[in-house]
């Protein structure tokens, strides 16, 4: 028989006892813990928020939405629109392809020029006396004329115009573009230079002394449609000119000059569409000979590239580039995009160049900057041309207020009159605002007449327009 | 009784089991039970939620809803809850998108593709920085995604970064699949251009110009590439290359998101582009195919009934079934926007470019005739009635036509044409000079004057009007085709030859060219080319009693 010996209890036999207690504390947390992660895994959940949800028992609304992007600024009224110029055609939609705001008579009071693509004539809106607006034709009939700047190019000191001419508004490959200028006598009577002809279909066309000989020169922007094309015309002096290429990039809508390197020498910036969607600075050397810098671009191919303005922004002294995108012909019917929208690349210097968003709009078009509340620093309008017309809410004109951070709030202006495709501004009353003048154009429905030229005063701190 | 201290031990060992035994579960149940009535239901706070349903077609109502209960089944499913926001994504609702992919992502982070459509996503949002680092985080996860690479590339190029362009190029071209390496060496080709590396543009795009022999963009930057070389004879080579049409775009790389988009898509917006893009690039039935799944989708779009019905007449327009099906399509459209006339008088300009049934021509003019107190009907009813030989009535509408606009360049064109089928060739140019007095670039009214001019043997006055159409429109073959005959008959053989070679350049299968050529070439006296050329004109077309005859007197 065996003898039963007491043992002493061994530290192994206390760590027998421990191991349940330990097993049963691991079950009770860790199975818990398991079926969370489960449960995590299953609901796509990260671990945090699953420890939140069941902790703070938050159980919201399954199918809670995220909020809506507000597309629409809050409404204010602050412009009291008026019609300028002739009155809307009878038949037909308005179809003005741009604008300069400028005193061409130097009476001292802003007028407007527009281009007529239905008319295709050039017009004057000349303001006199103060506050009476009068059109008239100041060209022959020129084909789709585009675009339209004033500058003395024969040094007489008159303002002579400078007319870009598609030949045809719609695509086309055919070489029927030209550039021209209205010869200004000094009495406001002009005589058409036809500078260049069948060429691709011009659609920007300016003047700068690009090679310092005191002539002013011109930069070219040619769409095409296939072949388009960005060229320098050098003036030789009793309107002959010396073209030059510089890129053979189709889509060029504008071709704005500046001195963007500050070296005394005007460069220009471009901005090219179609299938490009990029903006390039033309550096210049002072001698007319350039090299390119391409600041900005988008990989969507549908951005829809649509107007570009120079400014200095953030007034840091160098010249900041203002555009927008919303031309939706890549698509039909040409309607908003979530990607359409206004922006600006902040000149960094060095030819860098930094993108901002400033607002989404639906159809952008275009955008000037001003500072429309007299605050100090530059807020932003613009106005749509493809938007959802048959909604009273989409938006034609919208205000972009800068709130001195170069942050911006969009405000609904108007919906009426739609389809503006561009707008300019200035003080067309002497009182010490922005104003804004926008023009019409009507290529796809719904089409209406009213708007052709509207001139929008400024009543800021003056209660609500009339 | 007392147990012994053994089985005392084992009792209690075995309690303790079957307290574990009894515990576990119950802990288990009781926690899930738990979770259950606590988690229930089990969806993330940011799951999406299904749009009104009332307002959605009903094929895009099934997908949204099938889609969203089978993400609500299988929330924990990355593949079921990416797939719902393939299908928002690809109807526009990017908000609701962007959840899933989110979720998506969440649950499989390790995975490319959600990032990638998220990447697409911020591109069509327009969140170009958010674009970015999610294109980044795609490369991240998987290094040779050629899409995402080549966006990357392309990003970093329109920033002028070109070092990083070419690192993205380089990688995305380093890809196995060879029709995938075409768009990166166009990128290269793009930055070695930015550089002024010409040699190097040209090793980059002639294998992009070969892929793609009617993109156009390739061959441009060929062209700059060649003359800034001072390759003169090959930079002219490609010169006349681009006279030939071409697509202005490179063809985007394949892209499985970009066609699962397009699968699971009921947005008439996106189908109408895609349907525009497949066309452009050769593919017109497949972008009729879309365009009526685009009208599936929207009953309402007019816009979708005119895409089809325009698309149908350009490529299938000697079909008598597409162009009966093109006119309902234009019907329908008319129908949909009432006030928009614009598509219908785009139609009838275009319609008699190829030849069309009777009945065809009828429908036209019914449709026609219910527009007839529009002032722009009465000229595209005189077409009609030109084509249904009502001479007649088509001068009739004409005349109506320019009693509202007297100032109609067509008009006068038309009048013109109507005038020199009557032999009345004074008259006829008068008009002809009319219309292109009213409108200078108006091409085709003086074409007609200089074929009327050749036809009145004034052939010096017909080079100079079909001169100047040739450089408005340098690839027109049949401007090519009526200097030829004028230059031929003005005995200025060498000059004839060479534009009635522009023509088959062209249009290789006109058969009244190849038997111009013939014709110069036999005044030319080479006689085994003329007999080559006057051979293809009768293979061409077999009644053409002037090839055989000509032909015939040769090969005696």
């Amino acid at each position: 028989m065996k003898k039963e010996s007491v043992r002493p209890k061994s530290p192994g036999k206390k760590r027998s006892a421990l191991l349940p207690g330990l097993l049963i504390a691991a079950v009770l947390a860790g199975v818990p813990v398991l079926v969370l992660l489960y449960q995590s895994y299953r609901s796509g959940l990260s671990i945090g928020q699953t420890f939140e949800h069941v902790f703070k028992r938050a159980r919201k609304d399954e199918a809670a939405t995220t909020a809506q992007e507000a597309v629409h600024g809050s409404r204010i009224d602050f412009l009291t629109p008026l019609p300028i110029g002739f009155p809307p055609p009878s038949a037909d939609s308005p179809r003005i392809g741009s604008l300069e705001i400028v005193d061409l008579d130097k009476d001292g009071l802003p007028d407007v020029l527009v281009t007529d693509m239905l008319a295709n004539r050039v017009g004057w809106i000349r303001q006199y006396p103060a506050g009476t607006y009068t059109e008239k034709w100041i060209s022959q009939v020129i084909a789709a004329p585009a675009h339209v700047s004033a500058t003395d190019m024969d040094g007489d000191r008159d303002l002579d115009v400078l007319v870009a001419s598609m030949g045809q508004l719609f695509a086309s490959n055919d070489k029927v573009g030209s550039v021209m200028i209205l010869e200004n006598d000094g009495r406001q009577n002009f005589t058409l230079h036809t500078l260049v002809d069948r060429v691709a279909r011009v659609t920007d066309v300016r003047g700068a002394d690009f090679n310092g000989d005191g002539r002013p020169d011109l930069v070219v922007g040619q769409f095409g449609y296939d072949d388009g094309e960005t060229r320098w015309m050098e003036n030789l002096g009793n309107w002959q000119f010396r073209s030059r290429n510089l890129q053979s990039l189709s889509g060029v809508i504008h071709t704005i000059p500046d001195d963007f390197d500050k070296d005394g020498d005007m460069d220009f910036v471009s901005l090219v569409s179609q299938e490009w969607e990029e903006i390039y600075v033309f550096e210049n050397d002072g001698r007319g000979n350039f090299k390119s810098h391409l600041i900005w671009g988008s990989t969507n191919e549908d951005y829809g590239s649509s107007g570009m303005r120079l400014a200095d922004m953030n007034k840091d002294g160098l010249m900041d580039v203002l555009f927008t995108n919303g031309d939706a012909f890549d698509y039909l019917p040409p309607r908003p995009r979530p990607w359409h929208s206004v922006q600006w690349l902040e000149n960094k210097g060095g030819y860098k160049f930094e993108h901002h968003p400033i607002g989404k709009f639906n159809g952008a078009s275009g955008a000037v900057a001003a500072d429309a509340d007299s605050d100090g620093d530059l807020d932003v309008a613009a106005v749509s041309c493809y938007n959802l017309w048959e909604r009273p809410e989409s938006q034609s004109f919208v205000w972009f207020e800068n709130d001195g951070k170069m942050g911006f709030t969009q405000h609904d202006i108007a919906h009426d009159p739609t389809h503006l495709i561009s707008l300019e501004t200035a003080d067309m009353n002497g009182d010490r605002k922005a104003d804004f003048v926008t023009v019409r154009m009507d290529v796809y429905p719904p089409f209406s007449s009213e708007g052709r030229v509207m001139l929008w005063l400024n009543h800021w701190g003056q209660g609500p327009g009339k | 009784m007392k147990l012994k201290p053994q089985e005392k031990a084992r009792r209690s060992s075995r309690a303790w089991l079957l307290g574990i035994a009894i515990v576990v579960p119950v802990v288990a149940l009781g926690t899930w039970l738990l979770l259950t009535l606590i988690m229930t239901p089990t969806l993330p706070e940011d799951f999406p939620k299904l749009p009104d349903a009332n307002a959605l077609s009903s094929g895009l109502r099934d997908l949204l809803r099938n889609a969203d209960k089978e993400a609500r089944k299988q929330p924990g499913s990355p593949e079921v809850v990416g797939r719902l926001g393939m299908a928002y994504h690809s109807n526009q609702f990017f908000e609701e998108a962007d959840s899933a992919y989110k979720i998506a992502a969440r649950l499989a982070p390790d995975d490319f593709q959600w990032v990638y459509c998220r990447a697409v996503l911020a591109e069509e949002s327009g969140q170009a920085r958010e674009e970015l680092e999610l294109l980044q985080e795609t490369v991240r996860l998987k290094p040779d995604h050629v899409p995402a690479l080549l966006k990357l590339g392309d990003s970093c190029f329109k920033k002028d970064n070109l070092d990083d362009a070419v690192r993205y190029y380089d990688r995305a071209a380093a890809t196995p699949d060879r029709d995938a390496r075409v768009q990166p060496l166009f990128g290269l080709g793009r930055v070695a251009a930015r550089r002024q590396q010409w040699n190097k543009v040209i090793e980059y795009v002639t294998p992009v110009s070969t892929a793609y022999p009617y993109v156009r963009p390739p061959y441009q930057l060929l062209l700059e590439a060649y003359e800034a070389l001072g390759q003169a004879d090959k930079a002219a080579e490609v010169r006349e290359t681009l006279l030939q049409p071409k697509f202005t775009v490179v063809p985007p790389v394949k892209d499985g998101l970009h066609e699962q988009l397009i699968d699971l898509c009921y947005s008439s917006t996106r189908l109408l582009k895609e349907a525009g893009l497949v066309s452009r690039f050769g593919y017109p039935s497949r972008g009729i195919e879309l365009g009526r799944r685009a009208a599936e989708a929207d009953p309402n779009d007019a816009d979708v009934r005119h895409f089809i019905a325009r698309t149908l007449l350009n490529y299938y327009g000697d079909k008598p079934d597409a162009v009966d099906e093109a006119l309902t399509r234009l019907d329908e459209g008319l129908r949909l926007r009432p006030d928009d006339l614009v598509p219908l008088w785009d139609f009838a300009a275009s319609f008699f470019e190829r030849a069309k049934t009777g009945a065809a021509v009828e429908r036209l003019h019914t449709m026609l005739n219910r527009y007839t107190d529009r002032p722009d009907a009465h000229f595209y009813l005189g077409l009609v009635a030109d084509e249904q030989g009502r001479t007649g009535d088509a001068v009739t509408e004409y005349q109506a036509a320019l009693e509202i606009n007297p100032n109609n360049a067509e008009v006068y064109n038309k009048l013109g044409l109507i005038l020199v089928t009557q032999g009345r060739l004074d008259e006829g140019i008068a008009h002809f000079r009319k219309s292109i007095g009213l409108d200078p670039v108006y091409t085709i009214a003086r074409f007609n004057l200089g074929v009327a001019l050749v036809q009145r043997g004034n052939y010096g006055q017909a080079l100079k009007e079909l001169g100047e159409v040739l450089r408005l429109k340098p690839n027109d073959p049949p401007t090519h085709l009526y200097c030829g005959i004028a230059l031929m008959e003005s005995r200025k053989i060498g000059e004839a030859i060479n534009h009635l070679r522009q023509t088959l350049r062209f249009k290789p299968e006109d058969a009244q060219a190849h038997y111009a050529l013939g014709c110069a070439l036999s005044l030319q006296r080479n006689r085994v080319e003329a007999v080559k050329e006057l051979r293809e004109a009768v293979r061409l077309r077999s009644d053409y009693p002037e090839a055989r005859e000509l032909l015939q007197k040769l090969e005696k």
